[in-house]
């Protein structure tokens, strides 16, 4: 897409966006279709093998990104894990709208990492691809992040891995944390998985008889005992130190 | 500013202190209790939100406001540590860990000797300087009875005075009695652990856990919902020190505890005593108490800080340091790991209390024959989750994929839809022996939120014991994740050399006052009045845990000052 003009370039983007309807509908039903196409051109969902309530999500209105970072984001996290024929990704568990979030709360102190760590990512994408990164094919992303991921890509501060860690970390919070935070919606990062969902006991039969359990599709927060002990989403902070620690220091107790 | 008169004053209501500020209440003595983070309840607790306890560390403490740093050498610079893995409220860590509660092996309190006799001396490596406790087991025993029984632990005995028991740990020091309450039940990851460890000849049982099986002094048994490690009980099934010892405490009516409190300094005079510390309240002002007896009880950073930072003239070298042993000889737990996954089954190793579910002792300590193998001690091995933690973020961000899989994109959406619910992880946890150049002191460079000098950690574990342990502990462990049945068996990388879990020492216990800062009670040998009580006291590790050790040291220096030094106030030891 290095030589295209603007126009071709819109006409491409939203070739490349049909295409992924044509595989995946609800990619297209989330992807931030101002930043390429007017919304009325968008196209409806077609033949899609995604369960119905993955389908037609809304997206939500953005509280700390601009438009442009958002479309950033959520193309980054929908190439970290993504969405095709073998099941649903981040895009459905709306990790982007988790992190869009937490950013003006629990991770404010990274706000300023995605700040210039998205305008580094555009900047690099388009002087190694021609075009920010969100307009790139998904194999163009996916040469881009593996830059990132080995620390090749330039422009990055501190350097590129960082911010690819940070930004994966996140990802795995929101596509597979309660959906309190605003990612895991309708349980699709835990339905992928298999995990049943957090309940307030399990039964000895449950452990034993190697069972496949039926997901309870709850987050903590709808049991009323937890009703009370929300946590204040702007009450933690200074939390960027724990990223990309596998392989480092444990938890363990 | 307030200043208070008290019998004992207390730092730190963790562990060890709420057991002190209980048992000394009890015995009539007026205790203030120092606690620099809040005091939550049972109805606090929302367990169950990986998110907030476990990414986010809701109940530890905030790594920016107090930072610790590390350096792996005295020539390269320390930076902040992104975890800090102990308690930040009243209950200190015993609130958010996994509960897991060893006695020591008998040889774990003389490894020095032990080694000595059965390999001599030239198998404890030249720059270690291990020396023996200076208790045994047995001195120990009625303590972690006590332990046992009026905090509620639960396993099976291995070893009743003597007499081997089916089923439970056939290497564990003879004990008086069975546990108070029966094992946890084993989940899929216990059984098939123990399946395959039998293959190979080991002796594996349900680790023993401060989780009540069963209705115990009125507290509910545990209901499996797997959120132990890095959570509060949110039944209080955990007898954690916040809903055992300090309701006792309460109760005796001698007891006060002041949150949200820093103590920054151990006041003494020209006498050579302590007379009280100075603490910041949670309101900012500057406070003093004056007591007879200063006990000190936080993680074990803040002991070595307190001394060095409460220097006088008469003391120039920081309290209780004549022997300039203060903050010397840190440890800390090494964890060798590897994951099994299992194709043709699922595993569910997110069900039920989360940390190290069943183990086995035939690798640790020197229950195995060292001759040739180059390392001496050795490791608990046990079946858990990534990270000790059962939800699906540990599992994504602490298992490495298997080698040939990517961290990121469709194939590694794959294998964790796959493996999710199919995987455990084993895990080695070995000791560290204690090396003198292994150092907690002063960080120049960085300070705390209330403008202390953040304790500086000097400390890399790789060195060739060490290494060629975790060597020995992997091989062992592949051996058995392929004797449990599992399709594909792979390595967790080693981490760079930064301290793992369970830090311990700093202000050892030792025979010799030259070589140790306080003596079997944790009782200054240069100041009588002054305690220090915790793991950093101890003067080597084991590959157990260290925390029902802490509490049974805590009930003996209880007993200690109780029954004697009340009396007659002077060198116990």
């Amino acid at each position: 897409m290095a030589n295209k003009t603007d126009d071709e370039r819109v006409t491409l983007s939203r070739r490349e966006l049909l295409k992924r309807v044509g595989i995946v509908g609800v990619a297209a039903a989330s992807v931030p279709a101002q930043a390429l196409v007017p919304a009325a051109a968008m196209a409806p969902p077609v033949e899609t093998s995604l369960s119905p309530q993955a389908v037609a999500l809304p997206r939500e209105a953005l509280e700390t990104f601009t438009a442009v970072e958002a479309a950033t984001v959520e193309a980054m996290v929908a190439r970290l894990i993504p969405t095709d024929e073998n099941g649903p990704g981040a895009r459905e568990a709306r990790a982007a709208h988790y992190i869009d979030r937490a950013l003006s709360g629990a991770l404010a102190s990274s706000l300023d990492a995605y700040r210039s760590g998205l305008s580094a990512l555009d900047s690099y994408a388009r002087a190694s691809k021609g075009a920010p990164f969100a307009q790139l094919s998904t194999e163009e992303q996916d040469a881009v992040l593996t830059d990132m991921e080995h620390n090749v890509a330039t422009g990055f501060a501190p350097n590129a891995s960082t911010f690819f860690n940070l930004v994966r970390t996140h990802t795995i919070q929101g596509t597979f944390s309660d959906p309190y935070y605003g990612g895991n919606a309708n349980f699709v990062g835990w339905d992928l998985i298999g995990y049943p969902g957090v309940r307030l006991a399990v039964t000895a039969n449950d452990q034993r008889l190697d069972p496949h359990l039926i997901p309870t599709h709850k987050s903590a927060y709808d049991y009323t005992m937890f009703s009370k002990t929300r946590p204040a989403r702007a009450s933690l902070e200074g939390l960027e130190g724990l990223e990309g620690r596998e392989g480092r220091a444990r938890h363990g107790d | 500013m307030a200043t208070e008169k008290t019998d004992v004053v207390i730092v730190g209501m963790g562990a060890a202190g709420g057991i002190l500020a209980a048992e000394l209440g009890k015995a009539g003595m007026k205790v203030i209790g120092l606690e620099r983070g809040p005091r939550l309840a049972t109805a606090d607790f929302s367990a169950l939100d990986e998110l907030r306890y476990f990414q986010r560390q809701d109940l530890r403490p905030n790594a920016k406001r107090q930072p610790v740093t590390w350096r792996p050498n005295a020539k390269a610079r320390a930076n902040p540590l992104p975890i800090l893995n102990y308690g930040n409220q009243a209950g200190g860590g015993t609130v958010h860990y996994g509960a897991i509660s060893w006695r020591f092996h008998e040889d774990d309190f003389r490894s020095r000797s032990q080694t000595i006799e059965r390999y001599g001396a030239s198998a404890i490596p030249k720059d270690c300087s291990l020396i023996d406790w200076p208790l045994t087991y047995a001195d120990l025993e009625p303590f972690y009875d006590r332990a046992e029984y009026e905090l509620g632990v639960s396993g099976r005995a291995g070893n009743l005075q003597g007499r081997k028991i089916e089923g439970g740990n056939p290497f564990e020091a003879p004990r008086r009695r069975e546990y108070p309450l029966p094992p946890l039940m084993a989940d899929q990851s216990g059984v098939i652990f123990a399946a395959g460890a039998r293959k190979l000849g080991y002796h594996p049982f349900s680790s023993p856990r401060a989780i009540l099986s069963q209705t115990y002094q009125g507290r509910p048994g545990c209901t499996y919902c797997g959120f132990c490690q890095a959570f509060g009980c949110h039944i209080g099934a955990k007898s954690s020190i916040l809903v055992t010892k300090l309701p006792e405490a309460d109760a005796t009516g001698n007891f006060k505890l002041l949150t949200g409190t820093m103590c920054y300094r151990v006041k003494s005079d020209n006498s050579g005593r302590v007379t009280g510390v100075s603490y910041w309240g949670s309101d900012g002002s500057d406070n003093t108490i004056e007591a007879e007896l200063v006990i000190l009880a936080p993680f074990i950073y803040d002991n070595t800080r307190l001394l060095l930072l409460s220097k006088t003239a008469k003391f120039p070298n920081g309290l209780a340091n004549s022997s300039g042993q203060v903050g010397k000889h840190l440890m800390a737990h090494i964890g060798a790991r590897v994951f099994a996954a299992f194709d043709d089954r699922f595993v569910n190793i997110y069900m039920g209390p989360n940390a190290q579910k069943h183990s086995l002792d035939d690798c640790n300590a020197d229950n195995f024959d060292h001759s040739g193998l180059g390392f001496i001690r050795g490791a608990q091995i046990s079946i858990t989750p990534a990270d000790l933690e059962g939800g699906p973020i540990g599992a994504a961000m602490s298992m490495n994929p298997p080698p040939g899989v990517p961290r990121w994109g469709a194939a590694y959406r794959d294998f964790l839809s796959k493996y999710f619910a199919r995987y455990a992880a084993i895990i080695a946890q070995t000791d560290n022996l204690p090396y003198a150049d292994q150092t907690i002191d002063l960080d120049p460079n960085v300070r705390d939120q209330w403008g202390l000098p953040a304790p500086r950690l000097t400390y890399d574990w790789r060195r060739p014991n060490e290494l060629a342990r975790v060597e020995f502990l992997l091989g062992k462990l592949e051996e058995l994740g392929r004797a449990m049945g599992a399709t594909h068996v792979w390595r967790s990388p080693l981490g760079a050399g930064a301290p793992g879990a369970h830090h311990e020492g700093g202000t050892r216990m030792g025979s010799d006052p030259k070589t140790s800062v306080v003596n079997r009670y944790g009782q200054s040998w240069d100041i009588p009045n002054l305690f220090i009580i915790g793991s950093s006291t101890y003067p080597s590790m084991s590959g157990f845990n260290p925390t029902l050790t802490i509490q049974a040291l805590a009930y003996m220096s209880a007993d200690a000052i109780a029954n004697r030094y009340k009396n007659k106030p002077g060198p116990l030891a």
